[in-house]
């Protein structure tokens, strides 16, 4: 398992990725240093993290995800890689949890750096108060968490069609709708596109919409979704492997 | 063997006119290095023109001028008499071409591949059958191609090119990749087609044996210059064979047959002689003999093609 | 011959699911709106009681813009990945074709494509406009053709740059990047300037700046268009 993912971090290399990974990061930085935050009642670190958060957390988060799932699988479609990674003497489980955990550990560096960006805008501004450290941490785990559903089904996407389209138009259409469905206090919680975006909004916020729902309820729509979608994506990895 | 001979033929043997294609000075420069330099090609009519070259001498990046495809950095192209910058399309209409691997659209069936060129050709319909036939590949014109092996989308993208009735056909190293089955279809089919439609073929290769057994004309490109081009006799004659002795003490005898004028060659072997006149051997025998140099043998060595071109090219048997 | 190499285009594009796309984009726009609708209609149609046509319209189009962003960079990547996929270049400019019809078939393909979506959704618009009992004596006609054709030209553009990008890379994972990243700046394109690019489809929406926003499209999609061709025509094949 550790070789087949320093194998896979030798391939992203030279990967796009790494053009992908700052564009986020870099709205946070404008919005933390430059961004009228006075306007919208203060401009202390939640505010200019609730901006951020929307623009990362409503599209860009989750077809981010579908990107890099795309890409961590090109490598394989583009060359009969496949074939050559699973005569290697692992077990096929271990190469799709691999490919996972690529995927995991890129979303979680991108949450790093988006919070990394806020507070480098933020120092530079000269924002009052202390940096309220526990509930950036806990909003940007929430979102990694969140996201890790939609990583299994985007693999099982990019693995099972050769298309780098194919997998990029599904995490699409079903992250599109999030611009309606965010609105909506009942289906909002149980549609897995928007828990990102939820799941980084602070609890203790006065929310509209679904952000004040508990996490009780989203938690177990993420845990229920990342269930199904990788126990599905596994068991055609599986069939297809061998 | 002088390097230069092959380019500056005679005239009485080059002079033909008009070459069915001609190229005056080609290069191309890529990044300032030159990687094919004053080629100067010439191809009659109903030729099987064999293009012969290492892998990385520039056959590709010819044929790729030849078509088109790439733009000369300088010299000039003239395919049935007229300039290819000029008139790139009239001539593309009577050319057929498949380059290097064969350009297939794998989520197509076969015909449906077909279809696609034809329609860009406006070629009428019943050509597609036809040239399914030439390649024998009816049985499966109607199979996504990308499940057809290797020599299936080598012979469809044969088919392709045929289906507009080329006078010129360019095969950039068409069994490359094939199993011996299927090389010996694609050179059957290369070796009709000349007389049963006419048409003449380029061929380019790195395996001088494939080109021996087709070509009627051979050129030979190795670091983006041509270094030999003429009929395919020119070269086997050129194989005729130099005469070995084996004497005693090769080293004084090479140096004394020196001091007397002949053209003898030193090797790990012993000593060469040209092989041409019987009486220039009799009389080199008679003076070794002379010498007291005692002569275990004499006898004539052919060398082979394949060290022809180990000469020409310097590189294995393997071009 | 431009009307051959179109067909052959068509042809190629057989089993990539591409007219199925063209019609499903639209569909699924207004299909979310009626989901929209259905589940809160007292209310939605409360807000728009004065004017149910503008307030449909409206809701369209804040799906629309987006899809059309990643409708023209799916297409444009697809009909230029055919040929990427196994040495297709080399055959075809090999034919006797110029490289402006190779081009240009392409392009217009892309555009034709668009065009049949956007037609697509303005039928579609109207057809759930009727079945959810709006007057038809009431649809504002040129707001509906301002919506559904104004925005396609003002994303001329980014028709181009996808074009040209897909045809220059042969890595297609690049010019499909581009193209979703893209499709999420144009969500917040209202916000920007009215000279960036991005804002054009928006502002090609509203009455006063529709034909201004139209036409600026038109002449930087043309501009762009001629770039790639450019570029296309003289680069080798490899």
């Amino acid at each position: 398992m550790r070789r087949l993912l320093s194998a896979e971090w030798l391939k992203l290399r030279r990967s796009i990725v790494w053009l992908l990974l700052p564009v986020s990061p870099l709205i946070a930085f404008a919005v933390a240093w430059k961004a009228p935050l006075e306007a919208i009642g203060g401009a202390g670190w939640m505010e200019a993290y609730i901006i951020s958060a929307n623009v990362h957390g409503l599209m860009f988060l989750p077809l981010l995800v579908g990107i890099f799932a795309a890409l961590l699988c090109r490598f394989e479609h583009a060359s009969g890689g496949w074939k050559q990674l699973l005569a290697l003497p692992v077990r096929p489980g271990a190469v799709y949890l691999s490919k996972l955990a690529a995927l995991a550990g890129l979303v979680a560096l991108l949450q790093l750096l988006l919070g990394a960006a806020l507070l480098a805008g933020g120092l530079l501004r000269g924002m009052d108060g202390g940096v309220p450290w526990a509930e950036l941490g806990r909003a940007l785990l929430g979102g990694w968490v969140a996201c890790l559903p939609l990583a299994a089904l985007q693999l099982w996407a990019s693995f099972a069609w050769s298309s780098f389209a194919a997998p990029l138009v599904l995490g699409t259409v079903f992250t599109l709708p999030n611009m309606l469905v965010v609105n909506s206090e009942r289906f909002a919680p149980w549609y897995p596109w928007a828990q990102p975006l939820l799941a980084m909004m602070p609890r203790s916020e006065e929310g509209f919409g679904a952000f004040n729902v508990p996490a009780e309820s989203l938690f177990l729509v993420i845990g229920g979704s990342f269930a199904l979608f990788l126990a599905a994506g596994w068991l055609h990895f599986r069939r297809r492997a061998v | 063997m002088d390097m230069n001979h092959g380019i500056g033929q005679p005239l009485g043997q080059e002079g033909r006119q008009p070459w069915l294609l001609e190229t005056s000075g080609l290069t191309k420069k890529l990044g300032g290095k030159a990687v094919v330099r004053d080629v100067e090609l010439r191809i009659g009519e109903g030729d099987i023109y064999g293009f012969l070259g290492p892998n990385g001498a520039g056959k590709t990046t010819t044929i790729r001028m030849l078509l088109g495809l790439a733009k000369p950095t300088r010299g000039r192209v003239t395919v049935f008499g007229k300039d290819l910058a000029k008139n790139r399309l009239d001539i593309l209409r009577q050319v057929g071409s498949l380059v290097e691997y064969p350009s297939y659209y794998g989520h197509l069936t076969g015909r449906e591949n077909l279809e696609v060129v034809r329609r860009l050709l406006d070629a009428p319909q019943e050509r597609i059958a036809e040239a399914l036939g030439i390649v024998r590949l009816e049985k499966d014109a109607n199979r996504l191609v990308k499940g057809y092996s290797l020599g299936m989308k080598q012979r469809l993208g044969i088919a392709a090119a045929l289906l507009g009735h080329p006078r010129l056909l360019v095969l950039d190293e068409p069994t490359n990749g094939l199993d011996p089955a299927g090389i010996q279809e694609i050179r059957e089919l290369i070796k009709s087609l000349p007389q049963q439609r006419g048409v003449t073929i380029l061929l380019s290769s790195h395996l001088l044996s494939e080109v021996e057994q087709m070509a009627t004309r051979v050129g030979i490109i190795t670091s983006g210059s041509l270094v030999y081009q003429d009929r395919i006799e020119q070269l086997k004659r050129r194989t005729a064979g130099r005469i070995r002795l084996a004497v005693s003490e090769p080293e004084a005898a090479w140096k004394r047959l020196l001091e007397q004028g002949w053209e003898a060659r030193r090797d790990e072997r012993g000593l060469t002689v040209p092989g041409g006149d019987d009486r220039d051997i009799a009389a080199i025998v008679a003076e070794l003999v002379r010498e007291r140099h005692a002569v275990y043998r004499v006898e004539e060595e052919r060398s082979s093609l394949e060290s022809v071109f180990l000469e020409m090219t310097g590189t294995g048997g393997s071009l | 011959m431009l009307a051959r190499a179109i067909a052959a285009e068509w042809l190629k594009l057989k089993r990539k699911w591409i007219l199925a796309l063209a019609v499903i984009g639209p569909l699924g726009v207004v299909l979310l709106q009626a989901v929209n609708y259905g589940l809160r209609y007292d209310y939605v149609m409360k807000q728009n009681a004065d004017d149910p046509w503008g307030g449909l319209l409206q809701a369209t189009t804040g799906l629309m813009l987006p899809a059309l962003f990643i409708g023209l960079a799916l297409v444009a990547s697809l009909s230029a990945g055919v040929e990427h996929a196994a040495g297709g270049w080399k055959q075809l400019l090999a034919l006797p074709l110029t490289r402006l019809q190779v081009f240009a078939a392409k392009t217009l393909l892309t555009l034709l494509l668009l065009l049949l979506s956007c037609t697509l959704l303005a039928v579609f618009t109207l057809a759930f406009g009727a079945v959810l009992g709006f007057s038809l004596q009431e649809l504002p006609w040129p707001d509906l053709l301002r919506q559904s054709y104004a925005p396609y030209a003002a994303a001329m553009p980014f028709v181009a740059l996808q074009i040209g990008l897909s045809l220059a890379i042969g890595n297609q994972a690049v010019p499909m990047t581009i193209g979703v990243l893209g499709m999420v700046v144009s969500l917040f394109g209202m916000l920007l300037p009215d000279w960036v690019p991005y804002n054009w489809p928006w502002l090609a929406l509203k009455a006063e700046t529709a034909l201004r926003a139209a036409a600026a499209g038109l002449g930087g999609g043309l501009l762009l268009l001629a770039a790639g061709c450019m570029h296309f025509t003289r680069k080798d094949v490899s």
